[in-house]
């Protein structure tokens, strides 16, 4: 701490020669300041730092102590700064590549997009460009609640927008609906099935019931009435119903796996920019007739959100075999088919949707396969906004 | 008096207080002074005495009014006389 504030406030290094060097030092210290790096040399003498205002008040010391104070070298901030006003080329230089990083930090750089899964990032790119969101552009110049508001109004999927200036990058964080809002705005909302099923739960937030618990609706059945007539109205709640899904699975007999043998061979490369370099000459092939390809990518510098040119991958290839497993069992297969079943109902369109129960039913055995027919009962969510009219 | 009102005693008696790392770092604080100073020897004055610290490469890292710290290969601590116990 003394000497991170001797820096500061500029030090002196000085050479002490004579007479009682510690007699010195302690006159020093009973006066209230300090010295640090104090060391002995080869010739009896002593040197030590000492802030600049000491060395100046340290005359009187020095003579009673019969010493001789020498300066070696100065040292510290104010050295520093005067060292560099001393050459104009210097600070002149110093103080254009301090207003370049400031005017360049104010530019944005690169604008990121996140979270867009459904929607093409090159239609939100395309809105963000109208709205004046892109490389080059003075961050200021960027109206952040404007480019939020007018996002979700141009792209109706995108349920959240966040746009926010991270240095000299622009991230806009999307999150997108599951249902998207009726296409033609202006006329009443009902709340219609999505599937067929039998209630299990009714809600209504807004608008009036047109079903209830037991009842058995058939898909694009209004649920929810919406309050009124206007423009503006719109049926708000939740439906909840049991509904049914059939699947026809087949299961092969004997089923070709690739699997590992663990044997495996490295490749190491440099990436530079678009370049690569590799690491261990000459170049070979992997020793293997079939393997898989792990890859692992190391940046070799790296700082905050800058990206970096250089990286080191490697290829790690690991050998594979072919090899056949046979089914031989019924229950097995029957397992095998309600994940199968489950894999293709499971990313089929509806919100919170649970297993409630899974019937498998042989239908039919050959040498080959075994077919199964899957019945997966569950409830969900079936309500959805659909524009409403009387006729209905 | 200090055992009964559970103070240190280098706060009631104005004592010098020591502490050590090893035996390359050792810092003095309440010292009045330095007497002499070379790289084996460094003779350092305390309330009623004085402490000699003999040792290789010695050298002052800070010396301060409250302060002393002295780091090297320390050898051997000693204590004059009329030097507080």
């Amino acid at each position: 701490m003394t000497a991170l504030r001797g820096w500061l406030r500029g030090f002196v290094r000085v050479r002490v020669r004579g007479g009682s060097p510690g007699v010195f030092l302690t006159r020093l210290m009973e006066a209230g300041h300090a010295a640090w790096s104090v060391r002995t040399e080869a010739d009896g003498s002593l040197t030590c730092s000492m802030e600049a205002r000491t060395f100046l008040k340290c005359r009187g010391w020095a003579r009673r102590a019969r010493c001789t104070v020498r300066v070696l070298r100065r040292g510290g901030f104010p050295f520093l700064v005067r060292a560099v006003l001393r050459r104009p080329g210097g600070w002149a230089g110093a103080i254009v590549c301090l207003c370049a990083l400031v005017c360049l930090s104010q530019v944005v750089w690169r604008v990121e997009v996140i979270g867009a899964e459904l929607t093409p990032e090159a239609e939100i790119r395309e809105v963000l460009v109208e709205l004046g969101v892109r490389p080059g552009v003075l961050r200021h110049h960027i109206d952040v609640p404007a480019v939020e508001l007018e996002l979700l109004r141009r792209i109706p999927r995108l349920s959240w927008v966040n746009v926010g200036l991270r240095g000299t990058w622009v991230v806009v964080q999307v999150a997108e609906r599951a249902v998207l809002p009726p296409e033609s705005p202006g006329s009443p909302v009902a709340l219609v099935a999505s599937r067929s099923g039998t209630v299990t739960a009714v809600v209504v937030l807004d608008g009036r019931a047109r079903v209830q618990e037991g009842d058995t609706v058939r898909e694009g059945q209004v649920l929810i009435e919406p309050p009124g007539e206007g423009p503006c109205a719109a049926a708000r709640g939740a439906v909840w119903a049991r509904v049914w899904y059939q699947e026809y699975v087949e299961v092969p007999k004997a089923v070709p796996q690739s699997v590992l043998t663990g044997r495996h061979w490295t490749r190491r490369v440099i990436r530079i920019g678009r370049w690569t370099v590799e690491l261990g000459l000459p170049k070979r092939e992997p020793p293997f007739l079939s393997y898989r390809i792990l890859e692992r990518r190391q940046p070799i510098i790296g700082w905050r959100n800058a990206s970096c040119l250089v990286e080191a991958i490697t290829y790690i290839y690991c050998e594979t075999r072919e090899q056949i497993n046979t089914v031989d069992d019924a229950q097995e297969a029957a397992e095998l088919a309600e994940r199968l079943a489950w894999a293709r109902i499971r990313p089929l369109p509806g919100a919170t949707r649970e297993e409630t129960e899974v019937r498998v039913e042989l239908i039919h055995e050959t040498p080959d396969v075994y077919g199964f027919r899957v019945v997966v009962e569950s409830v969900e969510m079936i309500a959805r906004p659909q524009p409403y009219s009387k006729k209905r | 008096m200090a055992k009964a009102l559970g103070l240190p005693l280098d706060v009631l008696l104005d004592l010098p207080r020591l502490e050590m790392q090893g035996q390359h770092v050792l810092r003095i604080e309440n010292h009045r002074g330095l007497r002499s100073i070379n790289d084996s020897r460094v003779e350092v004055r305390l309330r009623g005495g004085l402490l000699r610290i003999s040792g290789h490469e010695l050298h002052l890292v800070t010396l301060t009014s409250s302060l002393l710290v002295i780091a090297g290969r320390i050898r051997a601590l000693e204590f004059a006389e009329g030097s507080p116990p």
